[in-house]
Formats: structure tokens, sequence, C-alpha cells
């Protein structure tokens, strides 16, 4: 949980936020359940067996706050990853097959390359996923969520990379006997390491 | 039997409506139909679930076709105010955000 | 009669027989529902050491004890035993030994079909131990996705196994499911109406109604994989028309029903036990049917949050991620009626108690992370982690497992007799809950640092080492618990003192009988019209052992139960119950030798063991019914009702409405997936579609008189006349159903050409064999009137064939419907 770019980013506060709600929400349940314990006259304990209290207050009211905030929150949130029109956007292809990746550049034609994409940093990248053979997924860790590689299919991930620098990505779907070892790395250029992997100068 | 019905026909028809809104949002993508009349199709059959809903709801309270027992009757009531719900919130991403 | 007499009587009638042969023909559910719990737990014990090696290859980094095939083999054989051949066969043991005793009534509605899903599930469990012992066990992952299950990514025989074998297996859920339903809503006590059912038996009619509706798409999925590594049919291969995304809707469409389908059972027993452990009665009963039920519905709307990764539209998303957050409120809604009901109450700390407080602290951490995968965003960098592992065994050993072992220390005593008298179950109660938290909390946060599941091991220097470590030593201390609980039960059962009945002074009728159960439950069914009848009159036990209620004379050497009608509980009819046979095993081992056929590629035996299966089944209902009318029979207090085979909806027509309920499904699911290729899967269309030919739609049309035929043969019936005419078109309209489906499969290109063809394909062989059935059964009628067993009385069993006929022609009809429509639209 080390984010360097936005996608990572938002996903990391998210998971901050939802975390220290669950934790709230969880000692506020043992909570109760620790005061169903305690010793009472019976009355009292006739008093606090209401319905409305229990189901329609905690059971309805509660979780649907709770849940409607949440499940807005995640929309916007995905709103933002989804990969919409944007005036520097570069794409690249990404296919996946037992046990490689081969990257290609609209930018560049032609050029491939293998266990290796080279991205413009500071830029958002479209990556278009497809497969080969079996499903896999396409998972950098620090940049963003991960998106399957799927026979006929090709799939759009959005990644940023805020700096230059060499980052490490894996196959996110279990494709078999050579899954773990099914690794490639991202490579972010600064503007100028762009130009001239584009040029073919690198 | 019927109380079964009261008891199931509400959630069922939500199953209904949702499965339907997303096929119908499924195939309008994948046909390439996007654009106002895609939305509007996807928020009138959201309306209608809507409608239908709110009908059953009040059908099951009323004494005409609601049940006799009380604790069907709360059941059931309860279960149809779950499936209004349901489709109003389940669905009304169909009526905000963007279509593909 | 004295109670002790009457007792004799009914045992030497229902008893199972002595010796071993009492293990292979009983069909008595007590039998049959510790049966099923016992190899239950045996596939827990098996999954369980299968989980220890995991966790000890994961203790270190680079660990060279397992290499990826065989780490492969061990998770998926984990998740699929644990899954399929643990969690369900235990509920639907658990739920076949307590659901007549908690209704009131003497057995379960049809007492072979408990034995031959028993059976199944016993054949086909153990080809799946036979496959992990020969080391050629599946390895794809518990929910095998193709490409990689299919003949691309494993060529071998190993998804084969589990296709197959699950398959098999599921027969037993199936049948186990049309059975609690046509218990719950027919084979209730004397006037106990829907609303004044044991809260159990809601949930069981619940969650075997999503196993009706749940378990076909998964079916469905087996059968067009297998299809497609057996014969090339290419439902999931690109190239031909198949899209492997189709797998994933097939397999996730049954796979977040299950989770409920085990859920819903544990919070069953936990709706039980808790009120009785707190000595007060259940805080909002309604409330906890109607969330129990639009829980049952609600989770059939989640299905797609397991494929947030796959690139479906965000919209899309957005109406999966909305029904997963809104399921959580109807969980809610029974956690906190739970907690209410506590608290209101005086709870005293048993060990039933103290596991479902050990449900409570697990099973809310499980459903908050739930929660957050079900955000989106969230599920695109958790999704495959370690923290989805640890997330689904919080739910479902929080969920399922330690409720389980509230109902086993509960009922323990129930099935034995005995009362608990060592304490070994407090240290073991320890050593499980702390070990497991220790396990799965360290799993949460090694995920989020990136470590992937079904990673057979990890580089050390990424700071995950000392976190697996803990986890397994937590994984080690938990299987001691467990291994701990075994022992206090073995012990407790063995040895202990004998204690009396009803120890926890619970209300509901299973404590109403001496312990262990005698074969018959209740000596005679009396009248209930309280959720706590034995609250309600204590004096209950000791009438119903004098004989006070119905059926309290043991006669004719008859099992005799009573049928109610479904809403009220008013008692129906009098129901004659089969005794012991051998019937169900030998027609599941037949069956096996059908899958067994279909698995080693052995295909001259698979029609061979159909033609057997059709045999016996036929044996199997020629023994049922009556050849002569014999008018409302005397039931006890002042009673006379008709006899089972003089009614119009006997419990065949219901057991029949709710199986096909199960095949609709099926039938749905399959067009389902002809949609979604033809509307998603890239490379359609086909070379080309089938043209609808005017002569196959006129034989198409003369299918109607299948249904026809019957409706005036059950005319000819009421009115006592010949069946010949009626029965004849029927068979005339099924011929021709049969027909046009065979026309169009010589007219079809080869099933492998594209994935159209093979779906046009299947659809027709369902035709074929839901009219070929039709016909079996039509002649069967037949049959049948001329041996006597149909008269102007006796016509409910050729209700339950025009049911099916109906069933057969619709969709016989749809299947060339849908097979020419794309062809009509073009």
């Amino acid at each position: 949980m080390h984010p360097a770019g936005p996608a990572a980013q938002h996903i990391a506060t998210l998971w901050w936020v939802m975390l220290a709600g669950a934790v709230a929400i969880f000692v506020f349940t043992m909570l109760l359940l620790a005061l169903a314990f305690r010793k009472r006259r019976d009355e009292e304990r006739a008093e606090q067996g209401r319905e409305g209290l229990w189901l329609a207050g905690l059971g309805l009211a509660f979780p649907l706050t709770v849940l409607g905030a949440l499940l807005v929150y995640g929309l916007v949130i995905g709103e933002r990853l989804m990969p919409r029109d944007h005036p520097d956007r570069v794409t690249v292809s990404a296919e996946a097959r037992q046990w490689e990746w081969r990257f290609g550049y609209a930018d560049r034609p032609g050029h491939a390359t293998t266990g290796l994409l080279h991205i413009p940093a500071g830029q958002p990248v479209d990556v278009e996923i497809t497969s080969v053979d079996v499903i896999h997924g396409f998972w950098v860790p620090r940049l963003a969520g991960k998106l399957d590689a799927i026979p006929g299919h090709v799939n759009i991930l959005r990644i940023e990379a805020w700096e230059p620098g060499d980052y490490a990505g894996v196959s996110g779907e279990f494709s078999g006997a050579g899954y773990r070892e099914h690794r490639f790395t991202v490579r972010a250029h600064d503007a100028a390491g762009w130009t001239a992997f584009l040029e073919g100068t690198e | 039997m019927r109380d079964l019905l009261r008891l199931s026909v509400p959630l069922t028809l939500w199953l209904a409506l949702f499965s339907l809104i997303y096929g119908l949002h499924a195939t309008l993508c994948a046909t390439g139909a996007e654009g106002a009349l895609a939305r509007a199709m996807l928020a009138a059959v959201w309306g209608i679930g809507v409608a239908l809903q709110l009908g059953m709801l009040l059908a099951l309270r009323s004494p005409r076709f609601g049940a006799l027992s009380p604790t069907i009757r709360q059941a059931s009531v309860a279960l149809a105010a779950t499936a209004l719900f349901a489709t109003v919130w389940s669905l009304f991403p169909a009526l905000i955000l963007p279509l593909c | 009669m004295t109670a002790l007499r009457r007792h004799r009587a009914l045992t030497k009638i229902w008893a199972s027989e002595s010796g071993w042969r009492r293990w292979f023909s009983t069909v008595n559910h007590s039998d049959l529902g510790l049966m099923f719990m016992c190899v239950s737990v045996f596939h827990f014990l098996v999954a369980g050491v299968l989980a220890m090696l995991i966790r000890a290859q994961l203790a270190s980094p680079r660990s060279a004890f397992m290499g990826a095939d065989v780490y492969n083999q061990v998770f998926t054989m984990h998740g699929t035993l644990m899954m399929f051949l643990f969690a369900i066969p235990m509920f639907e043991g658990l739920t076949i030994y307590l659901l007549p005793k908690l209704l009131g009534s003497r057995d379960l509605a049809f007492p072979r079909l408990t034995a031959y899903g028993f059976w199944c599930y016993v054949f086909g469990g153990s080809m799946l131990i036979f496959a992990l012992i020969a080391g050629i066990a599946p390895d794809s992952g518990w929910f095998m996705y193709p490409p990689l299950s299919s003949t691309l990514g494993s060529p071998g025989i190993n998804p084969d196994f589990w296709l197959i074998g699950i398959t098999f297996v599921e027969i037993s859920a199936i049948s186990a499911a049309v059975e609690i339903v046509v218990t719950v809503l027919r084979y209730r006590a004397p006037g106990m109406t829907l609303a004044k059912m044991p809260i159990y038996a809601w949930y069981a009619l619940i969650t075997a109604m999503m196993i009706l509706t749940g378990f076909p798409p998964l079916i469905l999925g087996s059968i067009l994989l297998e299809l497609e590594r057996a014969f090339g049919l290419p439902f999931f291969q690109v190239a031909e028309g198949g899209d492997s995304l189709l797998w994933q809707h097939l397999f996730w469409l049954f796979g977040h029903p299950e989770v409920y389908i085990i859920f819903l059972p544990a919070a069953g027993v936990i709706s039980t036990i808790l009120p009785v452990m707190a000595r007060t009665t259940l805080l909002g009963y309604g409330w906890i049917v109607a969330a129990a039920a639009s829980l049952g519905v609600l989770s059939f709307g989640l299905w797609v949050h397991h494929m947030f990764t796959t690139g479906i539209p965000h919209l899309s998303l957005a109406f999966f991620s909305a029904a997963s957050t809104l399921v959580a409120v109807p969980t809610a809604v029974q956690i906190f009626a739970w907690i209410g009901t506590l608290t209101k109450g005086r709870p005293e700390l048993h060990m039933p108690l103290r596991w479902i407080l050990a449900f409570f602290a697990t099973f809310v951490i499980g459903g908050l992370t739930g929660v957050m995968v079900a955000v989106v965003p969230f599920d695109w960098q958790a999704h495959d982690t370690h923290f989805i592992v640890a997330h689904l065994h919080y739910v479902l050993v929080g969920g399922f497992v330690f409720p389980m072992l509230a109902a086993l220390y509960y009922w323990l005593p129930h099935i034995t007799g005995r009362k608990q008298f060592f304490r070994l179950g407090e240290t073991a109660f320890w050593l499980v809950t702390l070990g497991f938290h220790v396990t799965f909390l360290a799993m949460h946060w090694v995920g989020l640092l990136g470590q992937r599941r079904r990673t057979e091991t990890y580089d050390p220097g990424q700071g995950w080492e000392a976190i697996n470590l803990i986890s397994s030593i937590g994984g080690f201390v938990m299987a001691i618990g467990f291994a701990l609980v075994i022992v206090d039960v073995v012990v407790n059962a063995a040895v202990a003192i004998r204690g009396r009945r009803n120890p926890w002074r619970a209300g509901t009728m299973e404590w109403a009988m001496p312990t262990p159960a005698p074969a018959y439950n209740f000596a005679s069914l009396m009248p209930v019209d309280s959720r706590e009848p034995l609250h309600a009159d204590s004096s209950l036990p000791l009438r119903m052992a004098r004989g006070e209620g119905y059926l309290g004379e043991a006669r004719n050497g008859l099992r005799e139960t009573l049928a109610v009608a479904i809403s009220t509980g008013r008692p129906e009819y009098l129901v004659i119950l089969p005794g012991n046979t051998m019937l169900p095993i030998s027609m599941a081992f037949v069956t096996g030798f059908f899958f067994l056929g279909l698995l080693i590629k052995v295909y001259w035996l698979v029609p061979l063991a159909a033609v057997g299966v059709i045999a016996l089944a036929l044996r199997w209902v020629w023994g049922l019914g009556s050849r002569q009318d014999q008018g409302p029979q005397e039931v006890g207090r002042g009673l006379s009702l008709p006899p089972v085979s003089e009614v119009a909806d006997p419990p065949g027509w219901w057991g029949m409405l709710f199986l096909l309920l199960a095949d609709a499904t099926l039938f749905g699911s399959l067009l389902f997936g002809y949609a979604f290729l033809w509307t998603v899967a890239p490379n359609w269309p086909p070379p080309a579609w089938m043209q609808p030919d005017p002569a196959l739609l006129a034989i198409a049309a003369a299918a109607v008189l299948g249904p026809l035929g019957l409706r005036l043969a059950q005319g000819a019936l009421a009115r006592g006349r010949g069946l010949g005419a009626g029965l004849g078109l029927a068979a005339l309209g099924l011929i021709a159903a049969l027909l046009a489906a065979g026309l169009v499969l010589l007219h079809l290109p080869a099933p492998q050409t594209h994935a159209y063809d093979a779906t046009v394909w299947v659809l027709m062989g369902y035709s074929l064999v839901h009219c070929g059935v039709g016909l079996l059964m039509t002649g069967q009628m037949a049959a049948r009137r001329v041996a006597g067993f149909l008269s102007p009385a006796r016509r409910g069993e050729l209700r339950i064939v025009q049911l099916w006929v109906d069933y057969a022609t619709l969709t016989a009809l749809l299947s060339l419907a849908a097979a020419v429509l794309p062809g009509v639209l073009s």
C-alpha cells in the first residue's frame, strides 16, 4: 500500500476510510453484545426488548445510512478511475499468454516489448488488455487496481505514475503452473526519456 | 399457497426487473445504442418497476389482498417494502451514471 | 394400549433393519441425517488436512515442501471439498435429521429419495477423494475458470473429476431440497400454521428454495464445460463463438447464492438456539422471516460482484455494487434481532452460546470486509489477494462452522441421550477461536501488502515472512482445537452418563420425544398452536406417548403420517411412507456407472447405465399407490381423512412441481447463456443460422397434442372411461416433439463448428430427454391403468405425469423457437 499514482491513491484513501468505519461499527456491535450480559431487573429487560429500536433502528436505518454513503462514495471514485477521454492520454496494449506479457505502443507502431512496459510519467495511460490463451490479470499494485485479460475481449485500464521509475507488475488471475512467476515491470519515463523511447533512441 | 405467493412475489419481481435492466443495458451497450433513447428506455423500465412494486405494497396492506395471519401479513408487507426499496436502490445508477 | 406397548409396536414398523444391512437399506431420516453429517465431517477433516498442508507450505518463503502442480491440486481440493462436500451436505444432514422432529411429524416426505441422495453424495464424493489420493485431482481453482480448466489449459483428466463428481453430488442437493420444501409445506404437526412454524423451518424452506434455483446454473455450466472438454463443443472457446465469461456468469450465478445457502441454515440454528440460551423468545419473528427471505432473493442479484475485474461496463458494476451493499441490510436486521433477544433475555453461557458469541465476533468482521469488497474500486485492488481469502474464511467459518459447532453442542444430548460430562469443549473452544483469528487477521494484512492467493510460495524481503509464519502457527493451533472438539464429542457420546430429556428446557417439538430419538419420532401426532409447544403445554410429551394425538394406533404394519394444508396446517390426508429397501442404494450405484462412464470415457457404459436407472425408476414408482379405492380412513381424535392415493395433489405432485422449478432454472440458464453468447461473445454471427422450415413448424405444432391428450385422459378417468384415446394422443404429441428435435439435429452442422450450433444441439438434446421421459411416463400410465392403479378416485399420479408433459412440451417449443429466432430476425 504505497500508492504511486492517482488510481492507487484513491483506492488507498478509500481503504483507510472503510477501515476506520469498520472498526467503529465492530466495536459498537461488540459493545451492544457485551451489554446484553449485564445484570438488570426484569422490567428493564422487557423495556430493552423493543422491536422498533433493535430492528427498525439498528437493523434497518443504521446500515442503510452507512451503506448509502459508502455506495455513492465508491461509485464516484469508480467513475473517476474510468478511462474517459483525456487530452494527454497515451494508449498501449498488453497481451498475456502462459506465462509472458507482450506490450505494444500506439505511438510507436510495430514496436513490441516483452515483460517490460514503457509509459510516460505524469500522463494518463490506457492499457488495452487481452489474452491469447487462458484468463490472466493485469495488476500493478502501486499504480492501479487490476483488470482481467480475457481471450477475445479487450479491456481498458487507466493507469498513471506520478514519478519516473520502475513499478513491479504481476498477473492477477490464477493461470496454472507458471502463475507465480508471471510478472512484468512498468517503466515510467520522464518527458525526455519517453520521447527517446518513441523515437527508438533510448 | 396464497400466503407463499404473498411472501415471494414482490422480491421475485425485483429479481426479474434487475435481470431485465441488466440485460437491457448489456444489449444496448453491445449494439452501440447509446444516447438519450437508451437512457429513456432504462428509466422507463425502472419507473414502471417502482410503480409495480408500490402497487404490490399497497395491495398487500389492503384487506382484500393482504394475508389473514398477522405474522404473515407483517412479513409480506416487510418483504414488499424491501422489494420496493431494493428496486429503487439497486437500479438508481441506471439514471445517473454514464451508460457504457 | 400402554405407552410402552405402543412404543414397541411402532418401533417394529418404523425401525431400520438390524445388523450390517441397516446402513444400506435404511430410509429413516434420523439414520440418514446422522450418516450425512458423519460423511460430511469426514470430508471436513480431509479438507482440513489439506489446509494444514497449505499453511505448512506458506509458513516460510521459498518453501520446497510442495511444487506448483501439487499445491494447485491441494488448494483446489481444499475449496471444493469444503464447499461442496462439507458445507452443503452438513446442512442437508442436519435438516434431514431435525426437520420432521421440529415440525412434529414422523418422517420426511420422500424417505427413499433421502437415501438415494445420500448414496449419490457418497459415490460422487469418493470419486473426488480417489482423484486426490491418485494425485490427479482438479487443479484449476475451486471455481474452475475456463479456458484454464478446459482442454486448452488442462488436457488431463483432472477437471473431469470436478465436473462429473460435483454434478453427481449435486443430485443429493437437489433431491434433499425438493424433500425439504415439500416436508415444510405439507408434513407439519396438525394445526401448525406457517406463522407457528419453528424458525428453523423457515430457514430450511428458504435455503432449499435457493438450492433449487441456485444449483442448476452450476449444473448447466458443468454440463457445457464437460461437453466442450469431451466432444469439443465450443461454448467457452472464443475462436468458435464461445466466451470464457459465460462460465463465470453461470458459476457465480450459483456461487453467490451458495454463500447464503451456507449462511442461512447457520442463521436458522442461531435463531433457534439463542432464545433458548437467553431463556426468552426470539425478538421479531416476522422480521426475521422477512429478512431471511430477502437475503434469499437478493443474493441472486449479486453474482457479478465476483467479476468486477472482468471489464464489464461500470454501470453494470454499479447495479451489482448497489445490490451487494443492500444485502448487508437483512443480515444486519438478523444480527441486531439476535443481540436484542439476548438483551431482553437472561443469557446463560453454555457451550452453544459460546460458539454463537464466537460467531458474532467473527462474522461481523467478515461482513464488514464483505461490504469493503462490494465497493468496486477497492475490489480492483484486493481481488485475488489473500485479503479475499481472509474475508471468505471469516464469513464461512464464522458464519457456518461456528454456528454448526453451537448446533453440535446443543443437539448432541438429543442424538446421544447423554449429557455433557467431560469439559474438553471449553479448551477446544479457545484453541479454535483464538487460532482462527490469529490465522486470518494476519492474512488480511499480507493480502493488502500484495500477496496473491494461489501462489505456492513467495520471495523473502517483501515483509511477508513474519505474517505468514504467525498465520501458519494460528492455523495449527486451530487444527488442534478441532481435533479436541472431536475427542470431546466421541468421549461424551461414548461414556458420559445418561441425561434427562430436554436438558436446555427448550420449547420446540424435537425435545418432546425420548432421546436418542425413536424411529417413529412421535407415538402420536398432537395438534400444535404455539411456536413453543412445550412451553405452552408441558404435558405434551406425555400425552403424545399415551397416544392422545392423531395416528396413535400402530396398525397394519404401515408407516403412517399426516399431510396438512399449506397455510393453515389443517390435516388433509393420510400418508403411507415406504419401508426399508435397497432400491435407493442400487439406483445410486447404477447412476454412478453413468457418471463413471463419462469420466473414464467408456461411452458405451453411459446409455447402458441410463437404461438401468430408468428400469429402477420404473420399479421405484410401480410399488406406490393402491389397487382399490379405500375411502376415508380413521386417523384418531374422531377424524377421518382420505388416503394419499385418493387425493388430487399427492406429495409426489408437489415434489414434481419443485423439481420442475429447478429444471426450469436450468433451462432458463441455458437460454441466458444463449442470449449472452449472441450479444456479447466476439465471433458471432455463426457461418449459418438455422432457417425455419415449414414442415418442421408443422410437426412442432403437433406437439401440443401432448398436454391436450393428457387432459382428455384426465377427463375420461374422472368419468371412469378408458384412457386409450387420451394417452394415445399424448404419445403422438410427444413423438412429434421428439421428431422435430431430431430433424433439427439432422440438419444442423456439426456442433463443433460454432457455439451457436453447439447451443442448438444442447437445446434439442434437452427436448429429446424431456419428451422421451414424458413418453415413458405416458406408457407407464397406460400400464398402471391396466393393472388397476388408476380409478376415478385415484387420479393423482396422472396429474403428476400431466405436469411433466406440460413442461416438456413447453420447453421443447421454446427450444425450437430459440433455435430459429436469429434466422427469422436476420
